[in-house]
C-alpha cells in the first residue's frame, strides 16, 4: 500500500478526469453552438394541458 | 385518453432532468465504496468498458423508444412497448417499467428524508454536539427508531418522511415542465455549486494525498475477479437510472426533431464528473485521512448509508466550520436524491395520464395514495428488512430484467437499423459505424450475460433468504413475527400490486381502444419521417 500517488495513479486519475470533462466540454459545446435551431417552440396555447 | 402531452420547455431542460435523475446518491456513496472496494485505479477500466458498451448505448436505446412512443402519446412502458411491438404480451411485460420506478420511490422516499433530517439537525448544531459526545451513530439510530428524536411532539424520521414526500409530490404535481423541469433548473446548478465547495474542501486537507493513492492507484491484480466486472457494470446501471423506465418516460416528452443522441451523451457526461470527480474525490480520500487506509475495509463494511450518515459528519466535525460543511453535505444529497425520486415518479403518473386518461390531478393523487401507503411500510418495517427488500425487487432485479427487455426490443425487435436512423432523426452530429453494431449485438448480449451470470450467484440466495436465520423475530406494527414470514409478507403485497397492475393494464387497453387509436394513428401517418 503507497502512501502517495504512483505513477500509474496519477495517469489513472488523469485519464478519467480529462476524459470526463472533455466529453462534458465537447457535449456542452455541440448543445450551445446549436441552441438557436434547437430552442423548442412555446407549446401553443389550446394544447397546453397545465391551463 | 390524452391526446394533448405536455413537451420539454428546452433542450437544456431535458438534459438537466436527465442528468438530474441520474445524479443521486449513488454517486456520492456507492461508487467511492465500489471503486475502493474493487481496486482502485484499476476498477475504471470495467467502469469505463461498461460505460461505452452498457451504459451510453441503453441510454440511447431509452431515449429513442421514448421519444417513439411520444410521438403516438404514450409515455409509460406499456404504451412504449406496445407501440413499438405490437404484440399483445408487450404491454403486460411493460408493466415492469411502472412498477420498478414507484417500488423505488417506496424506500427511496424515506432515505431521502433523512437526509433533509440531517440538514436540519446541521444547521441547528445538534448534529455537530452529537460528533463531539461521541453519539453519531447513537444519534443516527434514534433519529430512525421513530422514539427518541422529536420534532413538535412527532417523531422526527416521521415529521421529516411527510415533509419530503409533500415536497415531491408537489413538483410533479405541477407537470413535467412547469414543476419536473423548473426543479431540475434550480436544483441541479446547486448540486454542482455544492459538490465544487466540498471539492475542493476535501483537496485542501493536509495528507489528501494517501486518500486519493487509495482510491486511484491501480490494483491490476483485481481485474482477474469476475466480480469486480459485475460491479463495474451494476454500478453502471445505478449510475444512468437506465433499466428504470424513467429515462424512458422523459424522453416520451421530448419533441419529435430534437436532438436526442447528444441530449443523451450530455446527460451521460454530467453524470460522470459527479460521480468520478466529484464522489470519487470527496468521500473515501477523506476517509482515509482521518481513519487511516487500515480502517477502512470497516468503514466500507457499514454500507452506503453508514458511511452517508455516520461516518461522514465525524469527519466533517473534525473540521473547521463543521456545522456548515456538514449542512452543505446533506443538502447535497438532499437535493441530488429529490431530482432523482421526481423521476421514478414519473412513469406511474405518465401511466395513468397517457394510458388510462386521467386527468393530471388524478394521475398525483392516486400514485400518492399508492405512494404513501407502502412508503408506510418503509417507515415502520425499516429495522424488520423492508427497504432491503424492496431494494432487491426495485433496485436490483426489476432494473436488470427491464434494462435487457429494453436492449432486445430495440436490438432485434424494433429493429437496430430503425433504430439506428430514429436515435438520429434531429441529431446535431453521426455516430460512428461500429455503435450500431454495439447496440445490435454487443449490448443486449452483454446484459443477457450479465443478467445470467447474476441469476447464478445470488438470484437463488436471495430468493431462498440464505443467510437468514428462520428463528429471528421483528416487530412490525405492534406484531412479532419471524423475519421470513415478514419478507414473505413483503412478497406478497409486491405481487398483489404487480397483479393489480396487469388486470388494470388489461381493462383499460379494452376500455380505452389503444389499439385501434395505434392503428388509426399509423394511417394517419404519426410516425413517417
Amino acid at each position: 500500500m503507497h502512501d502517495h500517488l504512483t505513477t500509474g495513479g496519477w495517469l489513472f486519475m488523469l485519464l478519467a478526469w480529462g476524459g470526463i470533462i472533455a466529453l462534458n466540454i465537447f457535449c456542452y459545446y455541440v448543445i450551445m453552438r446549436d441552441r438557436q435551431e434547437d430552442i423548442v417552440d412555446p407549446m401553443p396555447e389550446e394544447l397546453d394541458r397545465d391551463k | 385518453m390524452n391526446n394533448t402531452r405536455e413537451h420539454w420547455g428546452s433542450r437544456l431542460g431535458v438534459i438537466l432532468a436527465v442528468a438530474g435523475s441520474a445524479i443521486g446518491l449513488g454517486n456520492f456513496l456507492r461508487f467511492p465504496v465500489k471503486a475502493a472496494m474493487y481496486g482502485g485505479g484499476a476498477f475504471l477500466i470495467p467502469y469505463f468498458i461498461a460505460f461505452v458498451l452498457l451504459g451510453i448505448p441503453l441510454a440511447w436505446v431509452e431515449w429513442t423508444l421514448g421519444r417513439f412512443g411520444g410521438r403516438y402519446n404514450h409515455g409509460s412502458a406499456p404504451g412504449i412497448l406496445n407501440a413499438v411491438v405490437r404484440r399483445p404480451w408487450a404491454k403486460y411485460a411493460g408493466s415492469i417499467g411502472v412498477l420498478g420506478p414507484t417500488l423505488i420511490f417506496f424506500y427511496y422516499v424515506y432515505i431521502q428524508s433523512w437526509l433533509l433530517g440531517f440538514a436540519w439537525y446541521s444547521l441547528t448544531g445538534e448534529l455537530l454536539r452529537a460528533v463531539y459526545d461521541d453519539r453519531v451513530s447513537a444519534f443516527f439510530g434514534n433519529y430512525i427508531s421513530l422514539k427518541a428524536t422529536v420534532v413538535g411532539g412527532v417523531p422526527a424520521s416521521l415529521f421529516f418522511f411527510l415533509l419530503t414526500f409533500v415536497i415531491n409530490f408537489s413538483v410533479v404535481a405541477f407537470g413535467v415542465r412547469r414543476g419536473i423541469e423548473v426543479l431540475n433548473r434550480f436544483a441541479m446548478p446547486v448540486i454542482v455549486v455544492l459538490g465544487l465547495v466540498l471539492f475542493v474542501r476535501v483537496l485542501t486537507i493536509p495528507g489528501i494525498e494517501r486518500g486519493m493513492a487509495f482510491m486511484w492507484n491501480p490494483d491490476f491484480s483485481r481485474l482477474s475477479e469476475p466480480r469486480v466486472w459485475l460491479e463495474a457494470s451494476g454500478q453502471m446501471f445505478f449510475t444512468l437510472s437506465i433499466g428504470i423506465g424513467a429515462l424512458l418516460t422523459y424522453a416520451s416528452y421530448v419533441k419529435r426533431r430534437q436532438d436526442i443522441l447528444m441530449s443523451s451523451l450530455s446527460a451521460c457526461a454530467a453524470n460522470e464528473f459527479a460521480e468520478v470527480i466529484l464522489g470519487g474525490t470527496i468521500v473515501i480520500p477523506m476517509a482515509i485521512v482521518v481513519y487511516g487506509a487500515a480502517n477502512i475495509q470497516e468503514i466500507a463494511s457499514m454500507g452506503n448509508l453508514g458511511l452517508g450518515f455516520n461516518t461522514m459528519p465525524v469527519i466533517f466535525g473534525k473540521m473547521p466550520l463543521a456545522s456548515l460543511l456538514q449542512s452543505i453535505w446533506f443538502s447535497l444529497l438532499f437535493f441530488a436524491g429529490v431530482t432523482s425520486s421526481i423521476s421514478v415518479l414519473q412513469p406511474a403518473i405518465s401511466f395513468f395520464e397517457d394510458e388510462a386518461g386521467l386527468c393530471r390531478s388524478r394521475a398525483v393523487g392516486i400514485t400518492a395514495a399508492v405512494c404513501f401507503v407502502m412508503s408506510l411500510l418503509a417507515v415502520f418495517g425499516l429495522e424488520a428488512g423492508a427497504v432491503d427488500e424492496l431494494d432487491f425487487w426495485g433496485g436490483t432485479l426489476l432494473l436488470v430484467l427491464f434494462g435487457t427487455l429494453e436492449a432486445i426490443v430495440f436490438a432485434w425487435i424494433f429493429g437496430a437499423s430503425r433504430g439506428w436512423e430514429e436515435l438520429h432523426a434531429g441529431a446535431s452530429i453521426r455516430l460512428p459505424a461500429f455503435f450500431r453494431l454495439i447496440l445490435r449485438w454487443v449490448t443486449p448480449l452483454y446484459l443477457i450475460v450479465l443478467l445470467g451470470a447474476w441469476l447464478a450467484t445470488d438470484f437463488g440466495k436471495a430468493i431462498l433468504l440464505d443467510g437468514i436465520d428462520p428463528a429471528q423475530q421483528v416487530v412490525f406494527l405492534g406484531a412479532t413475527m419471524a423475519k421470513t414470514s415478514f419478507i414473505w409478507l413483503v412478497r406478497g403485497l409486491l405481487l398483489a400490486l404487480l397483479l393489480a397492475l396487469n388486470l388494470y393494464i388489461h381493462i383499460i387497453w379494452k376500455r380505452n381502444r389503444i389499439d385501434e387509436r395505434l392503428a388509426a394513428a399509423d394511417k394517419a401517418g404519426v410516425n413517417n419521417a
